[in-house]
């Protein structure tokens, strides 16, 4: 028989609580091997410590003196560390909950998108005559800037003179 | 270890979805430059300017601009001499035939549809000077081709501000193929590209007459749009001639520096002669308008409704700015006058 299933048993069969036919199967297997011998020989020494021993009868009154010494607050309770806090089922779910609404958060918020930008420059306005001149003045001086785009600042001036111009609107000049 | 495994947990969900949404918001930024390693690009730029406007040509340019009727798209023949002289004829709707010609001292603009020439004496001095450079920023984003050429892309931004420049720029001739005006935000404001682009030999040098427009259009229509005097002036000196004080900024957007005063049309009505300052960062322009009236109806509504255009009184001096710069710098420029 195999040991770890005797080794199960010898427990009960060191105080005699095995049936015959298992009883039998225990001694069998233990006069043969020599190391469930030895734990059945532990646990018998075990027993005997515990009986030489004998049962220890609690003095009269312990169990109400302790209760009274509770009751009046002369036990001080050990108190658990701050941080244990966080170890309590309760605090451990609500971590698994953040831990979802910080991925989901991070997924999902809208990203900051840049401002809208402002209207170029006279985009899609109709400007008075006045104001055309000045704009194309404007526009010359712009394209004779260093690295200005001349080509487009003249192209500039020149539609606003033709709105300027061709709505026959009176301008300054 | 067990039981701390939530707030373990919870510590990495936090990271990841920092990370991811960071990530994010990078990916809706405009993107401020390709990945391509960054290299100074100022003496490419400086190159550009000395040695690349020297460089004969002539060439087909697209060219987009925003217009009050909205944003057009033009083509435009250009012949540059090398030496300053420079042609260039619109080819498209809605400047069909409109051209500009500028030989050593005067520019010409005709519109044929207005029937118009106006003449103007050519400035000098403002085109030679680099100090913008000191306050902007120059890399080397790339490189690609653009009309055939191969060309180094350089981002050209103010190291305040909010409007920037793309160059592509020859890399064996630095001449400037294509310009781009962007605002903060990347959009593209005003765009220039050569399609076709052919470098003129010494012995293929244009006759000068290509220059300036010929005797019959200048004796039709030719004349003088008033404002257009290239005369520069200091505002103290403005002031005897035009009779009033001549307000001066106390805020400007950094790195703009007046560039000189001239005299103009009031650009109110019957105001009489008026003053024109312009101001520069070598990228943006900013002008300001100034004449003195009784009253200038109509102004506030104008500005008001322009984007680029801001107007103010002060006392009855009467104030117009206008630039390419965000509606709030403007205002704030104009209100700090006195």
């Amino acid at each position: 028989m195999h040991c770890t299933r005797i080794r199960e048993q010898l427990a009960d069969y060191s105080v005699g609580l095995l049936d015959r036919r298992e009883a039998e199967q225990v001694r069998s297997h233990v006069a043969l091997c020599a190391d469930c011998r030895r734990e059945l020989h532990a646990l018998d020494r075990a027993a005997e410590l515990v009986e030489s021993y004998g049962a220890l009868e609690p003095p009269p009154g312990l169990f109400h003196a302790v209760r009274n010494r509770i009751d009046s607050g002369a036990l001080r309770r050990d108190r658990p560390a701050w941080w244990a806090l966080f170890l309590t089922t309760p605090a451990r779910a609500t971590a698994m909950g953040l831990s979802i609404a910080a991925l989901a958060l991070g997924l999902l918020l809208p990203a900051p998108r840049p401002s809208a930008p402002e209207l170029p420059m006279f985009a899609d306005t109709r400007v008075s005559g006045e104001l055309a001149s000045s704009i194309r003045q404007h526009a010359l001086s712009a394209g004779e800037g260093p690295l200005t785009d001349r080509v487009a600042w003249e192209a500039m001036a020149q539609l606003v003179t033709q709105e300027r111009d061709s709505g026959n609107r009176p301008g300054v000049n | 270890m067990g039981r701390a495994l939530p707030w373990l947990l919870l510590l990495v969900c936090a990271v990841s979805g920092g990370v991811v949404w960071v990530a994010r918001a990078r990916e809706a930024a405009p993107d401020p430059g390709s990945s391509y390693s960054p290299r100074p690009g100022l003496e490419i730029v400086r190159k550009a300017w000395t040695v690349g406007r020297e460089v004969p040509l002539q060439g087909r340019q697209v060219v987009l601009v925003s217009g009050p009727q909205g944003r057009v798209q033009l083509e435009a023949e250009v012949v540059a001499a090398g030496d300053g002289r420079m042609r260039i004829e619109y080819q498209t709707e809605p400047l069909r035939k409109v051209t500009v010609w500028e030989d050593r001292d005067r520019t010409y603009r005709f519109n044929p549809e207005l029937k118009k020439l106006t003449v103007a004496i050519r400035r000098v001095g403002q085109q030679s000077d680099l100090h913008f450079l000191e306050s902007h920023r120059a890399q080397v984003v790339g490189e690609e081709t653009i009309a055939g050429r191969p060309a180094l892309v350089v981002e050209l931004r103010p190291k305040s501000g909010d409007r920037w420049k793309k160059l592509w720029i020859d890399s064996e001739r630095w001449v400037t193929l294509c310009t781009e005006d962007r605002d903060a935000a990347g959009r593209v404001l005003r765009r220039t590209a050569f399609t076709q682009v052919r470098y003129l030999s010494p012995d293929e040098a244009p006759d000068p007459a290509v220059f300036r427009p010929n005797e019959a259009l200048l004796a039709r229509y030719g004349s003088a749009e008033p404002g257009d005097s290239s005369s520069r002036f200091t505002p103290a000196e403005l002031e005897p001639l035009v009779g009033f004080r001549v307000l001066i900024p106390a805020w400007l957007p950094s790195g703009f520096r007046l560039e000189g005063g001239y005299l103009t049309p009031g650009f109110c009505q019957g105001s009489g002669q008026g003053v024109r300052l312009e101001y520069t960062d070598g990228l943006s322009m900013l002008t300001l308008f100034q004449c003195r009236s009784p009253r200038c109806p109509g102004r506030e509504e104008d500005a008001a409704g322009t984007a680029g255009a801001v107007y103010r009184r002060v006392g009855d001096v009467h104030a117009l700015g206008i630039g390419e710069l965000p509606q709030s710098q403007l205002r704030r420029v104009l209100e700090s006058l006195g």
